[in-house]
């Protein structure tokens, strides 16, 4: 079978030009020559020979995989890594410089789930609006609007102009029309990470169930729990490149390995424009700032931020996740009493302190949020890498086992009875005091619930 | 698109398609006031003033919101252009197709006043939607060029409302063609809006206003070179329009 997405050699180069002044606009085409102007008007796309004043920018480069009908792709890097791009060169939104996209059906790309709706035009109207944007036929769109009224819980709303619907309601529908027209390969970007939790599991479902229809999905998220979720097979890109191509499993450990670019760092600084509010970030053990620890022993998180004056119900977040980048828990500052709002202080640093590292050995991140009452200022995901060593937490020599997962708590065994088990009672042996357990409790938990 | 446009226009206005009833008027007013009654320039034949300047009038409108909207109509669906994969052409069409509709308004009120001066038309009517149809085209020919450079050079949007102004005043809108002096009619009628309103109103009033022949012939044909032009330059931008806008 052919694949039905083939993508070779994909590059998309752009050029970035200066700041350039009107009149040395007008002085560069004067210099240039008549004829040069004439063309430069007549192909204003085209390159004419290298100027020094232009950047080069290759937001995809080289870029190649098949997909196999119903298939569901989750596609991961940094931002600027050109997964935007590589999308909108899926969909034929542009055209690449090099390279060729073939893609054997019917494509619908959504990008940007409001594009197309007018806030003027009512639900059903935009609904019918949408459809014909993506090429869908009138006829074919009326057997669906149920569908997509139910899908985005729109239904009271549906005769009122968009203008009055809730920002979520708008993407909701948006996303249910992309979802539910017809179509054999579809691409989102960033879009499935609308609405609330139980959208966003409704629109998993969704994309499961058509996947095996054959319906195939190439997916954006920052979620990577939600790629994990959804897909057996992942692409990480970086700086243009296609890096890492095989099962999810092992292309976010690739993501989180190597593109959280501060291995061995115990801080990290943020630029102005990289992040809103978070300026620093630092890891401090017993010794001092450091990127390795030992379980059980206290670790400490500086966090550095401005521009938050007299922001009420501020919070501060940390939050640590595995090496796959599922979260394995969230420390709340509001949670613990202080109360950071209404500050004066443009600057503020703060500190959580957590007494007894409850990880066991392997490859962790941290990621930090900072939030407003229930709202999320900034989120910084996986800002920086951490490696916890072998430890021995109870100090009695025994080292944790593989599957010990990412969590261990402190706690203590103990023997109830000694002895042979008599009719359902407590047996004659009392209970022995066995101290702090031998081998350490190390709870095995596989898996933690998503904490997002 | 186009319907959903015409739709949105007048919702929230109190007038609603009473809009399109009351610019083409204001204009006729002003234009028979300063050409007619100031400038006392010669009317076509035995028709009336107003009559005149409203078979001048329509199809310079439905020229000049047409090369207005084509020109616009790419960067005005900036969001949709680097979102959607649909085939571009379709944004101008649509912003013609607006056009037109408000021109069949106009349309309409040309038939009142016509019927309300006694000044029925003769045979050479059937021949007015073809004039009109080439205004359109007109507008559609230099649209499309402005409409891709305008992505890249914002300075079109700026350039396009100056040149309609001009434009109005050198086109036969508010006067008739024949006070231009005839050595220089040729020239003159290279322009192609002055055929199209020279048509218009030939066929219009019973074929009292002179077309110059040769003068539409070499203009029309421009016209249709600077269209075919138009469609290339517009098909070869098309792919990386979402890269530039």
């Amino acid at each position: 079978m052919q694949p039905i997405i083939s993508a070779n050699g994909l590059s998309k180069r752009y050029l970035l030009m200066r700041s350039r002044g009107r009149s040395e606009w007008i002085t560069a085409g004067v210099a240039r020559g008549a004829a040069s102007v004439v063309k430069r008007i007549l192909m204003p796309w085209r390159k004419s020979g290298p100027k020094p004043e232009l950047t080069e920018l290759w937001s995809l480069a080289d870029v190649t995989f098949d997909v196999n009908a119903g298939e569901v792709i989750g596609l991961v890097g940094h931002n600027g890594a050109g997964k935007t791009t590589l999308l909108r060169v899926l969909s034929g939104i542009t055209e690449p410089t090099r390279g060729r996209a073939v893609i054997r059906g019917r494509l619908n790309s959504l990008l940007e789930v409001g594009i197309g709706f007018h806030p003027e035009l009512t639900g059903r109207e935009n609904i019918y609006m949408k459809a014909a944007i993506h090429g869908m036929r009138k006829d074919l769109v009326v057997k669906h609007v149920d569908e997509i009224v139910a899908f985005a819980e729109v239904d009271d709303f549906l005769d009122t102009p968009l203008k009055r619907y809730s920002a979520g309601m708008r993407s909701r529908l948006g996303l249910a029309i992309g979802m539910v027209l017809e179509h054999e390969v579809m691409v989102v970007d960033e879009a499935l990470a609308v609405g609330d939790a139980r959208f966003r599991a409704r629109a998993s479902d969704r994309i499961r169930k058509s996947a095996t229809s054959g319906m195939t999905t190439v997916f954006v998220s920052h979620d990577l729990g939600q790629i994990r979720d959804l897909c057996a097979r992942s692409l990480l890109m970086d700086r243009g490149r296609l890096v890492a191509d095989g099962p999810t499993a092992e292309v976010l450990d690739t993501y989180l390995r190597v593109s959280v670019a501060t291995g061995g760092a115990a801080e990290r600084d943020f630029r102005i424009g990289e992040t809103r509010h978070v300026r620093r970030l630092r890891m401090i053990g017993p010794a001092g700032p450091s990127a390795r620890f030992d379980p059980g022993q206290p670790f400490a998180v500086e966090i550095a931020v401005d521009g938050v004056r007299g922001a009420v119900d501020l919070e501060a977040r940390i939050i640590i996740a595995n090496a796959q980048g599922q979260p394995l828990f969230r420390f709340r500052s509001a949670m613990t009493g202080l109360d950071l709002g209404a500050r004066d202080a443009a600057e503020l640093v703060v500190r959580a302190d957590i007494a007894e590292l409850p990880l066991t050995p392997g490859h962790y991140t941290l990621g930090l949020e900072l939030g407003r009452g229930r709202g999320l200022l900034e989120r910084v995901e996986h800002a920086l890498r951490f490696e916890v060593l072998e430890g021995d937490p109870y100090g009695h020599g025994e080292a944790f086992v593989g599957h010990d997962g990412g969590i261990w708590v402190k706690g203590r065994w103990t023997i109830v009875s000694e002895g042979g088990v008599s009719e359902g009672g407590v047996s004659e042996g009392g209970v022995s005091e066995g101290g702090v357990s031998k081998g350490g409790v190390a709870a095995a938990i596989a898996s933690v619930p998503d904490v997002t | 698109m186009a319907w959903s446009d015409l739709l949105v226009r007048y919702k929230q206005t109190y007038l609603g398609l009473g809009w399109a009833v009351v610019q083409p008027l204001m204009s006729i007013i002003i234009f028979t006031l300063v050409f007619d009654r100031l400038a006392r320039l010669p009317s076509v034949g035995t028709a009336p003033y107003p009559l005149v300047v409203f078979a001048g009038l329509l199809p310079w409108q439905f020229f000049a919101n047409s090369l207005m909207a084509v020109s616009g109509s790419l960067v005005a669906e900036r969001e949709l252009i680097t979102g959607v994969q649909f085939p571009r052409l379709v944004l101008p069409l649509k912003s013609l197709a607006v056009a037109a509709h408000n021109t069949l308004v106009s349309f309409a009120i040309l038939l009142i006043g016509l019927l309300a001066y006694g000044y029925l038309p003769d045979w050479r009517f059937i021949c007015f939607p073809f004039f009109v149809f080439f205004a359109g085209l007109t507008a559609m020919a230099l649209g499309l060029w402005i409409a891709v450079l305008n992505v890249r050079y914002r300075d079109f949007q700026y350039l396009v409302p100056y040149f309609l102004q001009l434009g109005m005043y050198i086109s036969p809108v508010g006067f008739a063609t024949s006070i231009v002096p005839g050595k220089w009619r040729f020239l003159y009628s290279l322009n192609p809006l002055v055929n199209v309103i020279d048509g218009s109103r030939w066929s219009l009033f019973r074929g009292s206003a002179s077309v110059h022949m040769e003068a539409t012939f070499v203009s029309f044909t421009l016209v249709l070179l600077l269209l075919w032009g138009g469609i290339w330059f517009f098909r070869r931008a098309e792919g990386t329009l979402a890269d530039h806008i």
